[in-house]
């Protein structure tokens, strides 16, 4: 462009490809924070980190990537303590715990081999359903799932052992199944009692036998 | 005999080993050295093959179903309002860069990036806009006093219709729009691969405000160019009326143009284009 040096025209290029990612940020924004403000916020300092250190970022590589690591480690700094702290006020964090340990996950594939049931929920129950999984597992998800980065990628992003990332996104997606299986069957779009043969039913019988047992005063009694 | 050395038990041990391959083999990270030992596990066992289906198909749909809703989630208006809170910010850089060389380069430099206010940014973001529209003329017509008089009188303001001496631009005819909500002018120009577009949007009382104070005004005028979605649009005002032109020429070959369209009364003498730029 005129009047401007080779860099200054190569940071123009740069900033102008990385704008096109604004709006994939602002939704991993949306998820993260669960507050347009914030998410806005989130994505507009994200991109002035970027641009700043822009000569940080290797050409060649992933530029989405690289946005992506920036916007994590923005959040991590600065949203992260705020979201988890109305999290576990909410009481989703522990509603989603206390979900895990009740319903045993073997009923799902076998009730719905096809995961049909998430199909019956619209875009926004999906997303709403994802952003009741506490966010440390909720970002890996986000991230893998939607973003499709892989398990090195994330590690990177959040600075976190590979493993880590595998049992978080294990683990989160396993609560968001839950979530959404949970509620197909209170909406009645899964029918466990009739149709589950090793269903929800039968597995609530021996949880319940189990905390009966417990409650008892030991595990010695046996059926 | 222990559980796990009969049949059922060492499958049941095998599902609880392999968990962590299924998970490698639904993301697409498994390595292909343990490819066959995961499905020749699913092929002898059901529930595997169906947790693998489930899990997959999950992932489709997880993913899907986000990205529609990320698709609507942006608020409008979000990627001006990064490109206005970025601009302020590299002006502040290229203030520190340049503070030290050549009074030109400098001014250039001001020129190219500096931006007033919002009105200035929804005219620019709009031009950009009915210049990518493409959509057609009312009045179809090279001939640019032929259009000033309709123009004029469909407008109540006297209009003024640029006339670029270029035999490589040509005008194709006029359209009226409104720009800011008020009408306005869409005039459009051929060039031997694309199109210019200039809109001319009556400002007698001189209320849009497209002024920066701390922009060089060698002529009395201020001149914007900027770099909007891939275009180069540049505002200037000529007395009771603001233009923007957008094209996807070289800043160089637009402010040639500009500059060559006749009834400007005072045109600028200082270098506004170093000669090396020619």
């Amino acid at each position: 462009m005129l009047g401007l040096s080779k860099k200054e025209r190569e940071q123009r290029a740069f900033e102008k490809e990385a704008l096109t990612y604004a709006r994939p940020l602002f939704g991993a924004g949306l998820r993260l924070t669960r507050n347009e403000g914030d998410a806005e916020d989130l994505v507009q300092e994200t991109y002035l980190r970027a641009f700043r250190f822009s000569d940080r970022f290797e050409p060649g590589t992933n530029l989405k990537a690289w946005l992506f690591r920036i916007l994590t480690n923005t959040f991590i700094n600065k949203y992260r303590r705020r979201v988890k702290e109305r999290e576990i006020l909410e009481g989703s964090e522990q509603d989603t715990v206390r979900r895990h340990f009740i319903s045993p996950n073997a009923s799902m594939p076998a009730l719905d081999p096809e995961g049909a049931f998430v199909n019956q929920f619209l875009s926004d129950e999906v997303a709403e359903a994802l952003e009741q999984v506490p966010v440390d597992f909720r970002s890996v998800v986000l991230l893998a799932d939607v973003h499709d980065f892989s398990y090195k990628e994330i590690a990177q992003m959040l600075d976190c052992p590979m493993g880590t990332v595998m049992s978080r996104l294990y683990r989160g997606r396993r609560l968001l199944q839950e979530q959404l299986f949970d509620y197909a069957v209170a909406e009645g779009i899964l029918h466990p009692e009739r149709d589950g043969e090793d269903g929800v039913t039968a597995d609530l019988e021996s949880y319940r036998r189990r905390r009966q047992r417990a409650a008892n005063g030991g595990g010695e009694a046996s059926d | 005999m222990s559980d796990a050395e009969t049949p059922r038990g060492r499958a049941a041990n095998d599902c609880a080993e392999l968990r962590p391959l299924l998970l490698l083999f639904v993301d697409g990270e498994l390595d292909p050295v343990d490819q066959p030992v995961l499905e020749e596990h699913m092929a002898a066992c059901p529930p595997c093959a169906r947790r693998a289906n489930f899990e997959r198909a999950f992932k489709a749909r997880l993913s899907g179903a986000l990205r529609e809703a990320d698709a609507v989630a942006a608020p409008p208006g979000l990627e001006r309002r990064l490109q206005r809170r970025l601009r302020i910010s590299r002006v502040n850089r290229s203030a520190r860069r340049y503070a030290v060389p050549a009074a030109c380069a400098a001014t250039l430099v001001a020129f190219l990036t500096l931006t007033s206010g919002d009105a200035l940014t929804s005219m620019m973001d709009e031009s950009v806009k009915r210049h990518t529209d493409d959509v057609g003329v009312d009045f179809a017509s090279p001939d640019a006093a032929r259009l000033e008089r309709l123009l004029s009188a469909r407008m109540g303001h006297a209009m003024h219709v640029p006339k670029f001496r270029s035999s490589h631009v040509s005008l194709r005819g006029a359209r009226l729009v409104r720009m800011n909500n008020r009408p306005a002018a869409y005039l459009v120009y051929g060039t031997p691969r694309s199109k210019i577009s200039v809109i001319a949007i009556p400002d007698p009382q001189r209320r849009l405000d497209i002024s920066d104070e701390r922009l060089p005004r060698p002529d009395g005028r201020p001149l914007h160019i900027h770099r909007e979605s891939g275009f180069n649009v540049v505002v200037w005002r000529q007395g009771g009326t603001v233009y923007t032109m957008v094209s996807d020429l070289v800043p160089q070959e637009m402010l040639r143009l500009f500059f060559q369209d006749e009834p400007a009364p005072r045109r600028p003498s200082a270098p506004v284009i170093p000669a090396s730029l020619h």
